[in-house]
């Protein structure tokens, strides 16, 4: 069975990270009484912290456990969650969205919605957006617990509530303060872990040569495994996705990727609390540089591990499922010292994405459903209560959605079909609403209603095999992507075109082309017009890497 | 110093145009501001971790055991890795430490200081 065995140096470095983060955030309450957003919010600090703070909070325990399976179970072809489903979005999203987000002066998604639909539609989305938070903070609480697992050897079932217990401490003592911290930290813990630790295992295969050597006399993937874009073609799929190239590209690289990159709450608020237009707009930009070398890190130890570790992701046990990729690795080459470094990265991590989702869903459930629709009016400290109480909730509920996610030996799959159910429709309604200034109240709310149903409907008929048979379960959310999205546009329209419109003033600055008076630009500062500062350049730089890198591993 | 002067990013003010707030904040009150604000920097939290972990991982590299030295496909992985940690800690503090995130003392405010500029007068 596998199992870390951290020695007490270990303890020791993991001790030492979690007093610092814990510390900062209660002695910078004590130092300073306002709120201490200042280094995230870019306003004083490079650009680069805001585009790393960007992909950190993306880097949770999907990412780097999950991503790791998909490297197991998919191969090279698991790149195209970054090169196809994450770096063009961003792209987009600093080059073409962040203008208008930053110019609107809109500070959340649901905000949006109310403003440019009606109650309804923020009521909708605001009640889907917190079934979404607490299953996806089910996953990390899984991926923490899994953690502890493997450390103590507990039972799963006992370190998802210990879990759960260290995440009510943290969020209570931490606060804000720390998480933000936590979150920048956590990043350089974790590359200071993984870079050492591919870099070894690529050594003990015998290098590149070696890894495609051992790919190709691996039967589970074979010559398959080594290309990102061979065998996609429609009906000759032969790729280990199982996908053809429709689902690849309009499926995850569009309605999958631009709708969590572009209407990602916690995503868009990092770009959003930059000083200027123009750092809003580099903060994704400077972010996909990164993002796009990160695989090199996470998907090929998974690739790695799938070749070195018997029985990966073959038997039903949970010390085999491809989730355990990295804390195989882990295992088998890293000792004391290096391992306490690793351990404190994954936990760090995983703390800080259940914190995240807790907090968003306190925020949404407390603000956007009881104080906009239940309980009107009531003065702060109700709302302070309130508040505590769905954090404890949410914790509570998350311990339940936890268990559902200890059922997926690859919880990449598990998110994907989350996403696919919740946030596809959502882009469909957000992109149509954004540019057709015909688009009504109505129409917005029955185009989510209608493509979270879509999607919905198409899981379940997929799980039952019937009517739809997708090849894997990752192609699967691909499809349910690409419906949602098309049922939700087509609803949009269809019942715009019986409804009535919103008067034109009511949608200036909501919708393209009804921009508000012009204003002037807000801490505009001379050396943006630096040519290396320049969007499009970043842009089309990374664009330019991203193609040549398709092209090396197509 | 008029609230014009400031260099932007004064943590606590939060909009973004402190040029039009009136902060009511003594010079005193503002450079504790500033003090706390490089004290909590990330750039010197990052740099004091890390520079902590190499001399954990480098010691060990050094008088650990032999299991440690050779688990990693015998590579000392503990003394590589501390010894890239402390380089990169060490970069980041004379980074934070040369370009702060606000100057401290008031005569090194305005211009040649560094990055930090006026903000455009209103």
């Amino acid at each position: 069975m596998l199992r870390l065995h951290p020695s007490t140096v270990d303890y020791v470095i993991l001790g030492i990270y979690f007093v610092v983060v814990l510390g900062i955030g209660f002695v910078a309450r004590l130092a300073i009484k306002t709120d201490l957003d200042f280094f995230l919010s870019g306003r004083s600090l490079p650009a680069w912290i805001t585009g790393l703070a960007f992909i950190a909070a993306n880097l949770g325990a999907l990412e780097i456990l999950g991503q790791a399976a998909n490297g197991a179970q998919y191969g090279v072809a698991a790149v195209h969650y970054y090169w196809v489903g994450a770096v063009p979005a961003m792209v987009f999203l600093g080059l073409v969205m962040m203008p208008f987000y930053y110019g609107a002066k809109v500070r959340s998604v649901p905000e949006y919605l109310r403003l440019r639909f009606n109650e309804a539609t923020h009521a909708f989305n605001a009640a889907t957006f917190a079934i979404a938070t607490v299953l996806i903070s089910g996953v990390n609480l899984f991926a923490l617990a899994l953690i502890i697992h493997l450390m103590l050897g507990w039972s799963i079932i006992v370190a998802i509530l210990v879990a759960a217990a260290l995440v009510l401490i943290y969020i209570t003592l931490g606060g804000l303060t720390s998480a933000i911290y936590n979150e920048v930290l956590q990043f350089f813990v974790i590359v200071a872990a993984l870079l050492p630790l591919t870099l070894v295992a690529l050594h003990s295969v015998g290098g590149i040569h070696g890894v495609e050597r051992r790919v190709k006399a691996f039967k589970a993937l074979g010559e398959a495994g080594l290309h990102a874009w061979r065998g996609l073609g429609i009906h000759h799929v032969t790729n280990p996705l199982q996908s053809d190239w429709i689902g690849v590209v309009f499926g995850l690289g569009f309605v999958l990727s631009f709708g969590y990159w572009t209407t990602n709450f916690a995503e868009v608020q990092r770009a959003l609390s930059a000083r200027n237009m123009s750092a809003s707009r580099r903060t994704p930009l400077i972010g996909a540089y990164p993002k796009i070398f990160l695989p090199a890190i996470i998907i090929l130890p998974g690739l790695i591990a799938v070749l070195t570790v018997h029985g990966l992701g073959v038997g039903k046990s949970l010390a085999l499922q491809y989730n355990t990729a990295i804390p195989h690795l882990i295992g088998n080459f890293l000792p004391q010292g290096m391992l306490g470094i690793a351990v404190t990265g994954l936990l760090a991590a995983f703390m800080a994405g259940v914190a995240a989702n807790v907090t968003s869903f306190n925020t949404v459930v407390t603000y956007d459903l009881i104080q906009a629709y239940f309980a009107k009016d009531r003065d702060s400290a109700y709302y302070l209560r309130a508040g505590r109480i769905v954090t404890i909730v949410g914790v509570l509920i998350s311990i339940l959605t936890a268990l559902i996610a200890k059922g997926y030996s690859n919880i990449m799959n598990y998110i994907q079909t989350l996403f696919s159910i919740f946030n596809a429709p959502l882009f469909a309604t957000f992109i149509i609403a954004m540019f057709w200034r015909r688009a009504t109240a109505w129409g917005g709310f029955f185009s989510l209603v209608a493509g979270t149903a879509a999607a919905y409907a198409v899981n379940r008929l997929n799980a039952y095999h019937t009517i739809f048979h997708f090849g894997s379960a990752l192609s699967a959310s691909f499809w349910q992507a690409i419906i949602a999205f098309l049922a939700g546009g087509i609803v949009l329209i269809v019942v715009s075109l019986f409804t009535k419109p919103k008067p034109t003033e009511d949608l200036r600055g909501l919708v393209w082309g009804l921009t508000r008076a012009e204003e002037a630009e807000v801490n505009a500062d001379p050396r943006d017009k630096l040519w290396w500062r320049s969007p499009a350049l970043l842009g089309g730089g990374a664009i330019v890497i991203l193609v040549v890198l398709n092209i090396i591993f197509a | 110093m008029s609230s014009t002067d400031k260099p932007f990013g004064v943590p606590g003010t939060g909009t973004g145009d402190e040029g039009l707030m009136p902060t009511g904040a003594t010079d005193e009150e503002e450079i504790a501001a500033a003090r706390a604000a490089n004290r909590f920097d990330i750039r010197r939290l990052i740099g004091g971790l890390f520079i902590l972990y190499g001399l954990i991982l480098v010691a060990l590299g050094i008088f650990g055991s032999h299991t440690v030295k050779n688990k990693a496909a015998g590579i000392n992985i503990d003394l590589w890795t501390g010894l890239g940690m402390l380089v990169f800690g060490a970069l980041m503090v004379f980074w934070a430490l040369s370009r702060p995130t606000m100057p401290e003392p008031p005569e090194t405010r305005g211009e040649g200081s560094g990055r930090i500029r006026r903000a455009p007068a209103t």
